[in-house]
């Protein structure tokens, strides 16, 4: 989780990871940033995010990406 | 239970305020007053002063969408009215004459044959007769006013007719077969016309069936207008077997049906001629008693600008 | 036909409404009978190929199903070999969805682009001295054709990943594809947003009743007093625009837009209202997009259903794709974190729009429109961080509201050129407009009388947008005029109706004079 939110304040240094929930729904990450951030996760934990996956749901939080993260270590 | 109460009793109340409302929006100079209330847009002849029309076309879209009052006015000088309603029925064309002899004395009058071979029990016909309602509410007809609500004087620019700049050709050929074949007139339909010719000769107002452009139209139901024409011993002119020089993709609004104002002058063109060339009807473009026509006409030009 | 007819507001849909309350059960029956009628009223009686439409996707997710199903029958087995039976299966789901896919795209194709392919082919033929002319042929498409195939697609595509359990129901299926309120103009449905509700025959509730007429008559408003009034006006520049002075052409792009906004925004508010009466939560297709920072933001509050149907659809599979996602990170090491994406990020955003271009219509200048906003959002991207370290420099605060608004100006600006040439005829006029807007700057005020508006006319289409804007500013407030107004006492809410009601009777340009302005988006 700490390396998750190193990465996302890496792309994007001003949102808040704790308490932001709405990143993509407020417009906090946009589809650039995204793009980066699905390479960088593949990278980092060794994972593949299919693309059917990339929706707000998945990725309106860091909380919530990092559920996604386990979830698709665990397939 | 109690809903449907509370939006039966709320449209109750918005049909009382547009009638009050259409009060103020009703043109004062008319005699609209003195027909029936609901009578005054569902014939929108009335609203013209008393005897001023010279020629008026009877029937249905085909009239209003290919006849174009103003267009005559300009050109010919005499005062014409499309007094035609959506998928008329020849009972209904029978009714607008009535009030059409009560309110003007026009020396011709123009009957479409198209509405001689309507079907009018089709549900068409109904679907048209279902939209009838609005003229129950003038509102929905003077509402424009709210622009001359000051000047004690309204004047229409289109006299009945319906301006389209729409461009839709039928995008087919049209063949037209000749035949000798005759298409029936259905007796109800038969009866009510002859009734209406009957009315208007007694009169003493000159008849002529016409049938206006539409891709509609065929030899048979040609060779049935002559013989109905014959046999009640008025005037035929068929705008379809004429040279209008109409051009179906340009000139049309819905795949050929109906003109459009390309077509509209095109016909009107060819009435205005037919019509001067009878010698009945009076110039009037330098009367001051008409001077009206030309503020519409004036207004009329403003409206096709667009 | 359009949903602003006034038979369809107030005949059809309360009658429609009525019958389905009081029906006592199996509510959804009458719902699918009710979208066959209407489609078969609004005239173009095409319903065969809505149909198919729906059979194919129907059985196709039934099929993919099936062989998941059989995936783990054969897993269970002691001596399977898993990579074996996945490898097959993975085979024959794909198959289905390809099949699918080109069944329904081929109608698309076969409506919308066969006589745009063949005009071109034919000016090739031409240029090579070919003797030979593949023949026009004159299709009317099937009403709403471009929306429900879109939702076709999305639904078995996501059957396909999973993210949508393949529907037992064939009725279900049926009512999400072709919901009266929706099939002709959108919002491009997707099957978890309305297909649960629609099936549910829940009875109507006097509340979500009052709220969904409000929401009509509101739509009614833009289209009566603002659209209809303003249609002269944009066409007699469009028509005319090289006898016209650089900013009259500039000012007929805005009165396009704002016509395009109004009528759109004010089909969505009838939609989203028949949805609203029925219970059914139809998603927005709108989120007061004139407030929007920048193009790329524009496009993601304006027809907000297609967007989201590309980016699922296309942007994320092409841009995630293996070799760009190769690409992704390679750049990333070398570019940084915002131009490392941005190749691959572009591609896919060219394919985009160039399938939103086409998506509009077969004629070149809708992929002109495609191409503009490409260039528009794809430079925005890359002039960002530029933007950024400017505004840092300078000192200026990037939410300062005198700079938002500006912002906000400087975007519509873009949009109004943007709109423009999706109106202009062809791409010559719409070059020669461009043009004309900056050779020709100059301005004559009796260029605006001779449209066939009158001074009248302009009062009330300008208080009219002020309406809509203060409706729409609240809104991005949030504060929802229509749900506070719904709680208001009756007697009060009473009066609104009826003088709204009125003042749309009396100032909207109907009857006599006007044409209404046929539905932009139900020829898309």
């Amino acid at each position: 989780m700490e390396k998750l939110i190193e990465i996302l304040e890496d792309l994007q240094p001003e949102v808040d990871y704790e308490t932001n929930e709405e990143l993509i729904d407020g417009r906090y990450l946009d589809s650039l940033t995204i793009l980066s951030l699905v390479s960088e996760i593949e990278d980092e934990f060794d994972v593949e995010i299919p693309t059917v996956e990339i929706i707000p749901d998945n990725f309106n939080s860091a909380k919530k990406i990092w559920a996604l993260i386990e979830r698709l270590k665990e397939e | 239970m109690k809903n449907y109460l509370k939006i039966l009793i709320f449209l109750i109340g918005l049909a009382i305020l547009f009638e009050i409302a259409a009060y103020f929006f009703i043109p004062n100079k008319s005699n609209l007053r003195e027909f029936g209330y609901f009578n005054k847009t569902k014939y929108e002849i009335l609203s013209e002063p008393n005897n001023t029309i010279d020629v008026a076309f009877l029937g249905d879209s085909l009239v209003y969408n290919g006849i174009s009052p103003m267009y005559l006015w300009k050109n010919y000088g005499f005062t014409s009215y499309d007094c035609a309603g959506p998928a008329a029925t020849p009972e209904e064309v029978y009714k607008y004459a009535k009030v059409l002899v009560q309110s003007q004395k026009p020396k011709l009058v123009f009957l479409e044959a198209d509405v001689m071979y309507r079907n009018s029990k089709s549900l068409h016909v109904y679907r048209y007769k279902a939209a009838d309602i609005k003229k129950y509410f003038p509102l929905f007809t003077f509402h424009n006013n709210w622009k001359q609500i000051s000047d004690d004087e309204w004047i229409n620019p289109y006299k009945g007719f319906k301006y389209s700049n729409k461009v839709s050709g039928p995008n087919k050929d049209i063949h037209r077969k000749k035949t000798k074949k005759v298409q029936e007139i259905e007796s109800s339909n038969r009866e009510y016309y002859e009734k209406t010719i009957k009315l208007l000769k007694e009169n003493g107002i000159e008849v002529i069936i016409m049938e206006n452009p539409t891709v509609n139209w065929n030899y048979r139901r040609h060779n049935g207008t002559e013989k109905f024409a014959k046999d009640n011993d008025v005037e035929v002119i068929d705008m379809n077997v004429e040279n209008l020089g109409i051009d179906w993709e340009k000139d049309t609004k819905d795949t050929g049906i109906h003109m459009n104002y390309l077509g509209a002058r095109k016909v009107s063109k060819f009435l205005g001629d037919y019509i001067v060339n009878k010698n009945i009807v009076p110039d009037h473009r330098n009367d001051k008693s008409y001077d009206n026509w030309n503020k519409a006409y004036e207004l009329y030009q403003e409206k096709l600008f667009n | 036909m359009s949903y602003f007819k006034s038979i369809y507001l107030f005949v059809i849909l309360p009658i429609i409404a009525l019958i389905y309350n009081l029906i006592p059960k199996k509510r959804q029956w009458f719902l699918l009978l009710a979208n066959f009628v209407v489609f078969y009223i609004m005239g173009k009686f095409r319903l065969i190929f809505l149909v198919l439409s729906i059979i194919s996707v129907y059985f196709s997710a039934r099929f993919i199903k099936k062989a998941e199903d059989k995936k783990e029958e054969l897993l269970k087995k002691k001596d399977a070999d898993k990579k074996v039976i996945n490898e097959k299966i993975k085979k024959k789901k794909k198959l289905i969805l390809v099949l699918c896919l080109l069944f329904n795209v081929a109608f698309l194709v076969v409506f919308k682009y066969l006589n745009f392919f063949s005009t071109n082919i034919n000016l090739l033929l031409n240029v090579f001295n070919v003797n030979y002319q593949f023949k026009m042929i004159h299709l009317i498409a099937p009403m709403g054709i471009s929306f429900y195939t879109l939702s076709a697609i999305s639904y078995i595509v996501d059957v396909y990943n999973g993210k949508v359990e393949a529907e037992k129901s064939f009725i279900k299926v049926s009512l999400f594809l072709s919901f009266f309120p929706q099939i002709m103009e959108g919002p491009i449905a997707r099957f978890k947003d309305t297909a649960d509700d629609l099936y549910s025959g829940k009875k109507i509730e006097h509340n979500n009743f009052i709220l969904g007429y409000q929401r009509i008559m509101y739509g009614f408003f833009k289209k009566k007093l603002i659209v209809d009034r303003i249609n002269p006006l944009v066409s007699s520049i469009f028509n005319n625009y090289a006898s016209y002075n650089g900013l009259t052409i500039f000012m007929g792009a805005i009165a396009y837009t704002v016509m395009l906004y109004m009528e759109f925004s004010g089909t969505m508010d009838v939609v989203v209202g028949s949805g609203q009466i029925f219970g059914i939560n139809i998603p927005e297709n709108f989120r007061q997009p004139f407030f929007s920072k920048n193009v790329s933001e524009f496009w993601t509050r304006w027809h907000i259903s297609l967007g989201t149907w590309f980016k699922d659809y296309i942007y994320y599979p092409i841009s995630l794709s293996k070799p760009l996602k190769k690409l992704t990170v390679k750049l990333r090491h070398k570019l940084g974190n915002h131009y490392g994406p941005l190749i691959s990020g572009s591609i896919a955003l060219f394919v985009v729009w160039f399938l939103n271009g086409l998506w509009h219509g077969a004629g070149y200048t809708f992929l002109l429109f495609g191409l503009y906003h490409f260039i528009m959002i794809a430079g925005g991207n890359f002039m960002g961080p530029v933007f950024v370290k400017l505004t840092d420099k300078l000192h200026i605060n990037r939410e300062n509201i005198v700079y938002r608004v500006l912002q906000s100006i400087k975007m519509s600006l873009f949009v109004f050129i943007g709109e423009m040439i999706f109106r202009a005829d062809t791409v010559k006029d719409a070059l020669g407009m461009f043009k004309g807007i900056f050779t020709r700057f100059s301005f004559n005020f009796s260029e605006l009388s001779i449209m066939g508006l009158d001074i009248y006319d302009y009062v009330v289409i300008v208080l009219s947008v002020i309406f809509v804007f203060v409706i729409s500013l609240l809104k991005e407030k949030n504060i929802d005029v229509n749900d506070k107004l719904s709680k208001k006492k009756l007697w009060i809410r009473w009066i609104i109706y009826y003088a709204f009601i009125l003042m749309i009777c009396i100032f909207g340009a109907y009857g006599p004079g006007y044409e209404p302005l046929d539905p932009i988006y139900a020829d898309f």
